[in-house]
């Protein structure tokens, strides 16, 4: 499986994440680790993107929303048939039921992990 | 306010009429409502009340129009909340995130020709305290924005029944299959003991609590979306 961990509070400042545009801002970085991570030598799978929220203190159902978009987006761009995996690592609140109707809304399951973070598949990749 | 900012946009000359009650008029000095209206041309009075600044007032009234303001007036919001030092910490954020659905809600689907309006308060009531957050502008209103969507037209009739609609899962006047989710999570957030949401659009107004019972009504004309979400602190 490849992986890679962004950074959101190297990219955006906000303590409270809201707007989709900003999301927009972290299609750089995904789209660079995802490139890095898969090589010749690192054959394609299920590929796994962490996306890491230390030091921020919330974030909108929007901003969510268009960082999955931006999420399908690049994995999309690079092979269309992957299963995919998003980790959302240290979310700064609880999935509620409105962060579980967005990954729904994209075709994707979400569950929190013991250690408080999220971890969105897409169905095929369910027990991931 | 957001009556008079609309008149006087379109041209009315209008006048507020300071109430006699000192407090009343310190405390909207305080958030900032005569300075703002007469930002908009209207007639104020304000009996030579000074600047003052309270603890309250986390966020005085603060105009805003773009979803960037929406983040800039959020993140400002959740600063002043931090060092306020009111209320259980742990609800800053909560707070803050709650803000930022209903002030994105307005940047977005509002189209108000005097932009929308926020404000967030901490407050000591009798039954405890409180945070107040409350939005408003003078745009379409709630049923005018789903009616924007072929597929929910057939589905509202009056404002009252627009609102019911707009606080359920993926309902948008956008028709974007993605949108939808800023109220539904904003009323799920509601859940919680204590707390509570009223929208007011048009004629109709919704007032949600806890045990996500809901009242739908006819009410007094509000020339645009009133949200008012509080939390106990």
């Amino acid at each position: 499986m490849t992986m890679c961990t962004v950074q959101v509070n190297k990219i955006l400042k906000d303590k409270i994440l809201v707007s989709r545009e900003s999301a927009h801002l972290l299609e750089g970085a995904m789209m660079a680790m995802i490139a890095a991570a898969r090589t010749p030598e690192k054959p394609s799978g299920t590929t796994s993107v962490a996306v890491d929220f230390e030091g921020v203190e919330g974030i909108a159902p929007s901003f969510l929303d268009e960082l999955i978009s931006v999420f399908e987006s690049v994995l999309g761009s690079v092979d269309r048939e992957l299963d995919r995996r998003l980790l959302v690592a240290n979310p700064p609140t609880r999935l509620s039921l409105k962060f579980e109707a967005i990954a729904r809304g994209h075709g994707m399951s979400a569950r929190a992990l013991t250690d408080g973070s999220w971890v969105l598949t897409n169905k095929s990749n369910d027990n991931a | 306010m957001v009556y008079l900012a609309l008149a006087s946009k379109r041209g009315a000359r209008c006048r507020l009429l300071v109430p006699e009650n000192l407090g009343v008029c310190i405390y909207l000095k305080v958030v900032v409502l005569f300075d703002i209206l007469k930002g908009y041309g209207v007639e104020v009075d304000d009996r030579g009340v000074g600047a003052r600044d309270d603890q309250k007032t986390i966020l005085p009234i603060t105009h805003f129009e773009t979803t960037q303001d929406a983040t800039a007036i959020t993140n400002k919001a959740f600063a002043r909340l931090q060092s306020a030092d009111v209320g259980a910490a742990d609800l800053t954020p909560v707070v803050s995130e709650l803000f930022s659905e209903l002030v994105l809600n307005a940047a977005q689907h509002s189209e108000s020709d005097v932009g929308a309006f926020g404000c967030v308060q901490f407050y000591e009531f009798e039954g405890g305290a409180r945070f107040t957050c409350t939005v408003a502008d003078g745009g379409i209103g709630v049923f005018e924005s789903l009616c924007r969507n072929d597929k929910l037209r057939s589905r509202v009739t009056y404002d009252w029944d627009a609102l019911e609609l707009a606080v359920r899962e993926r309902v948008s006047g956008t028709g974007d299959p993605h949108r939808g989710i800023g109220l539904y999570g904003v009323r799920d957030d509601v859940r919680i003991q204590g707390r509570s949401l009223l929208l007011h659009s048009g004629l109709g107004s919704l007032e949600i609590n806890e045990d996500l019972e809901s009242s739908a009504k006819r009410t007094r004309l509000f020339p645009g979306t009133l949200a008012f979400l509080s939390i106990p602190a």
